[in-house]
């Protein structure tokens, strides 16, 4: 019996010891420090080596990344006023949301450098949040059931499961890169009438379809990995995460065709405790020097228009707003997203209208 | 609550749900799911524990250590293992197309077979291990004596071990029943269309809708309707006393007719038991032994190869998942040993589920042993109320936790995190113990009582003795809701408080990292090695006790 219990303080000892062992995230060398939240995995080592890290080295305000970006964390922070995040990254849509429902701090534009901001596309300016990238949802393809030459080209095509025969892989609409716009599209509404949408147009389409989806999907991982699996031969995918696949040698690509593109925005939660440095933050990662270097890590479009054209050639393929790209694409209208009729959004009424969907 | 409205109380958000025909729907569809997964989990558990049972001792620990594994895998790890075994191009169709028994590979996945297949996956353990604590306490003479008074061995099983046994399959049902009911993730991962369950809807209106007011109602119909469902199976099956009743009718009514059938049985085939001394505890003969450990295997095959599978995964090359991988290298545990963004979660994820689970079965003995042993309704309600936070989505339970530890400044520390893990692991422990408590013999402890030991005294020598294969398996399971836990995580772990759950699901969030693949096979070693140590640790110390006697 004693020598038992003897054995179980040794491993509660063993425990101790590794804790003792864990590093401390906080470096010390400076006072000042924000939290920046952000989307975890190879897109924060990205971020950490293109801005964190940087930020720190030239102002000495320390960064500590967290990760677990939702809206309901948002929400609880702000409303517990427990904001442990002083700057962190939503989707158009998220911020317009967020705004609306009073969770953000405004961006005082006068406390930022003119000539930095001057360079971000207007598109990504908004009044609580500035753009810190731009991304899409494309027609990707599994290039050994798709050849260079012949593969879907158009939403049209990806809806043809006589011309482009194989399983599909679309997004659930009830997640972030919804399938509604690629539904207009290939039912042969043009891309200038696609807002306001005619979401039971979309619905439709998406029944033709239907039969062709072995999966949809409301994850972002999920859609590329089914392409490399084999799983699926076309998809509407995350654009970067397609390209990064494709220069590791994964049998995948994209194309730009009908893309639909929209921006990711840094923006401050209500109640942020570090206000200044936390814009002092998002001017930093405005610059068109640091949106270059993270555009090598990370296949993304800068929001900064200067450093979109100094992007070195071989990434200006994988940038949605380069000038070869911009005519294919459409940029996703949030605003549309966010227009209240009758007390709810479309974004309320189209989750609302999935979830019939699906049951009939 | 929320449920009643932000500003003043108002019911109309009770009217919106309620009237919502939709959400019913999901909502039976997901009791439905629960329920079959809760069958065919008990239906496999109960023979794979017996068959078990009847295993020497040795084989006994290594059945158990296997049975073990899966539990060190992350959910969305092994949902991907599924991906790789049973889609178009997986190991399962490859197979069958290369026999030629299917034209072209079948569609097993995204459908409600596979949600089915992933949950049952997941949650057998917690069928087993409860019912087999109970199991292992079982009295091999009792049914010797059932034995020599005549009764023919399946009559003894029937009457005898069966009944003994049955809170212990009970109270693992609870549990899965309840977890059945809980994950979205699995449903998410494996289902169609159609697999959508009350929880994915609860998280869409908390995440996606901002409508917290909608997301709080529909929590508490789902946790009204389990609570009612819970209590009227805990009291019918027996796990908790019913009022002045002390043996619940349905049991007493299903043990009757078991001894009428036994009575039949014996008047009409008249058949004198053939059992010896030696068949007493092998009262169903070799034919079955074998079918036992037949079984045994199989299920053990199933449990183990999703595992398996991210072995080789673990061993890739290749900068991104592929199976099979077509270059080996250990660039992923190297990634995961060297970086200290992984193995500071790591060290933080066991800290907490030790000192969490550690709490949480000390609690829950506690709380156990008070409503297993008082008569009164209000040891019901208490256990209504410790079993709740199992019944209430767990997305719901991590909002309000922030709320109560940002209101203390417990939020984003590892203290919060231990409170808030009591919270999840609290139903599971309590379930288990109840089920351990029930048929445990109460005389021993009132003997040591009547002759002058103190309560504690005489609860630690007698029935914590008996019961301690139940207090394990609760602690073990208390252990790994904390250590498998991401959404409370999420919320409450901040910034200086990382788990490893955490650091796995952002990491996925984009890419599915190969180094998941490599976590998941660490941890299935280190199980393997910390559960060798303890074993060996108990022979020496076995050794020593023998020489030095």
């Amino acid at each position: 019996m004693s020598d038992r219990s003897l054995t179980r303080r040794g491993v509660i000892g063993a425990f101790g010891a590794m804790a003792l062992a864990q590093p401390s995230s906080v470096s010390a060398q400076s006072n000042e420090r924000i939290v920046v939240a952000s989307y975890g995995g190879r897109m924060q080592d990205s971020q950490r080596a293109a801005y964190f890290e940087p930020f720190a080295k030239e102002t000495g305000i320390a960064v500590t990344d967290a990760t677990g970006i939702t809206l309901a964390k948002i929400r609880a922070m702000v409303a517990s006023k427990n904001v442990e995040w002083d700057v962190f990254l939503a989707t158009h849509e998220e911020l317009v949301s967020l705004a609306e429902a009073g969770l953000l701090e405004k961006i005082d534009y006068g406390q930022l450098s003119k000539a930095t901001m001057g360079e971000i596309d207007p598109r990504l300016v908004h009044e609580y949040g500035v753009g810190s990238q731009y991304y899409a949802s494309v027609i990707a393809y599994n290039t050994r059931k798709y050849s260079k030459d012949n593969h879907p080209k158009s939403w049209s095509d990806v809806w043809n499961a006589t011309k482009f025969p194989g399983p599909r892989i679309l997004p659930a609409g009830s997640y972030q890169l919804r399938p509604i716009e690629p539904a207009l599209l290939a039912d042969g509404v043009p891309a200038e009438k696609l807002y306001p949408l005619d979401l039971e147009r979309a619905y439709a389409s998406l029944s033709k379809i239907r039969p062709n989806v072995i999966k949809w999907v409301s994850s972002g991982n999920a859609a590329p990995q089914a392409l490399v699996d084999g799983e699926a031969d076309i998809a509407i995918a995350n654009h970067g995460r397609i390209a990064q696949l494709r220069d590791e040698g994964a049998p995948v690509d994209y194309v730009w065709d009908g893309a639909v593109v929209t921006g990711s925005f840094w923006a401050i939660p209500k109640g942020a405790k570090n206000y200044k440095n936390s814009l002092k933050f998002i001017e930093f990662a405005s610059r068109a020097d640091r949106q270059v270097d993270f555009a090598t890590r990370m296949p993304y479009g800068p929001s900064n228009m200067k450093a979109s054209e100094a992007l070195p050639a071989k990434l200006v393929r994988d940038n949605p707003v380069a000038a070869e790209n911009r005519s294919k694409v459409i940029f996703m209208d949030a605003h549309s997203w966010a227009l209240k009729t009758g007390g709810k959004s479309v974004l309320e009424r189209n989750i609302e209208m999935w979830n019939r969907w699906i049951r009939t | 609550m929320k449920s009643f409205g932000n500003e003043g109380w108002t019911l109309q958000h009770y009217a919106d749900v309620m009237s919502d025909t939709l959400l019913w729907g999901v909502f039976v569809s997901t009791f439905v799911l629960a329920l079959e997964v809760t069958i065919i989990c008990a239906v496999i558990a109960y023979p794979l524990a017996y068959a078990v049972l009847r295993m020497s001792a040795r084989t006994q620990k290594l059945v158990l250590l296997l049975m073990l594994m899966p539990l060190w895998t992350s959910v969305l790890v092994r949902a991907y293992s599924w991906i790789v075994l049973l889609g178009r191009q997986g190991i399962v169709n490859n197979a069958l197309l290369g026999i030629g028994i299917v034209p072209e590979p079948l569609q097993i996945l995204y459908g409600r077979f596979a949600v089915a297949l992933g949950l049952v996956h997941l949650l057998i353990p917690f069928v087993f291990f409860p019912l087999f604590a109970v199991m292992r306490r079982f009295d091999g003479r009792l049914l010797a004596a059932a034995g020599s008074l005549g009764a023919n061995p399946v009559v003894a099983f029937l009457l005898v071990f069966l009944p003994l046994t049955l809170p212990g399959l009970f109270s693992g049902s609870l549990i899965v029943f309840l977890h059945g009911i809980g994950y979205f993730v699995t449903p998410a991962i494996l289902g169609g269309l159609k697999e959508v369950t009350y929880v994915m809807l609860i998280e869409e209106q908390v995440n996606n809708l901002f409508n917290w007011e909608h997301a709080a109602v529909m929590a508490v119909i789902l946790l009204v309707a389990t609570l009612i469902i819970v209590l009227v199976c805990a009291r019918s099956l027996g796990l908790i006393e019913g009022g002045k009743n002390s043996s619940p009718k349905p049991a007493r009514a299903f043990v009757l007719l078991l001894r009428a059938v036994g009575i039949v049985q014996a008047r009409l085939g008249a058949r004198p038991s053939r059992m010896g001394k030696h068949s007493v505890m092998h009262f169903t003969g070799v034919a079955s032994d074998l079918m036992g450990k037949t079984f045994a295997v199989l299920t053990l095959l199933f449990l183990l190869t999703p595992i398996f599978i991210l072995l080789p995964l673990s061993f890739s090359a290749s900068p991104f998942l592929r199976f099979p991988p077509s270059d080996w290298s250990l660039r992923w545990y190297e990634t995961y040993l060297s970086r200290p963004d992984w193995t500071g979660p790591t060290f933080t994820s066991l800290q907490v589920a030790c000192v969490s689970a550690l709490l949480v079965t000390t609690l829950g003995l506690a709380a156990a042993v008070g409503v297993t042993r008082s008569p009164s309704r209000l040891a019901q309600f208490a256990l209504a109320l410790m079993l709740s936070p199992a019944m209430i989505p767990t997305l719901i339970i991590a909002v309000a936790l922030y709320f109560q530890m940002s209101a203390i400044g417990l939020a984003g520390s590892k203290a919060g995190l231990v409170i808030a893990h009591l919270v999840i692991g609290l139903p599971i422990v309590v379930l288990i113990l109840i089920g351990g408590l029930r048929n445990a013999d109460q005389r021993p402890e009132m003997a040591a009582r009547s002759l002058g030991a103190s309560p504690t005294r005489a609860f630690m020598k007698t029935t914590f003795v008996m019961i301690r294969p139940s207090i394990i398996a609760a602690g073990l399971f208390a252990f790994l809701a904390s250590f498998d836990d991401v959404t409370v995580a999420l919320f409450i772990s901040g910034t200086s408080a990382v788990t490893l759950p955490v650091k796995m699901w952002e990491s996925v969030r984009l890419e599915l990292d190969p180094t998941l693949a490599a976590v998941s096979s660490v941890l299935v070693l280190l199980s393997i090695a910390l559960l060798s140590m303890s074993e060996l640790a108990k022979r020496l110390g076995r050794k020593a006790d023998s020489s030095q006697g």
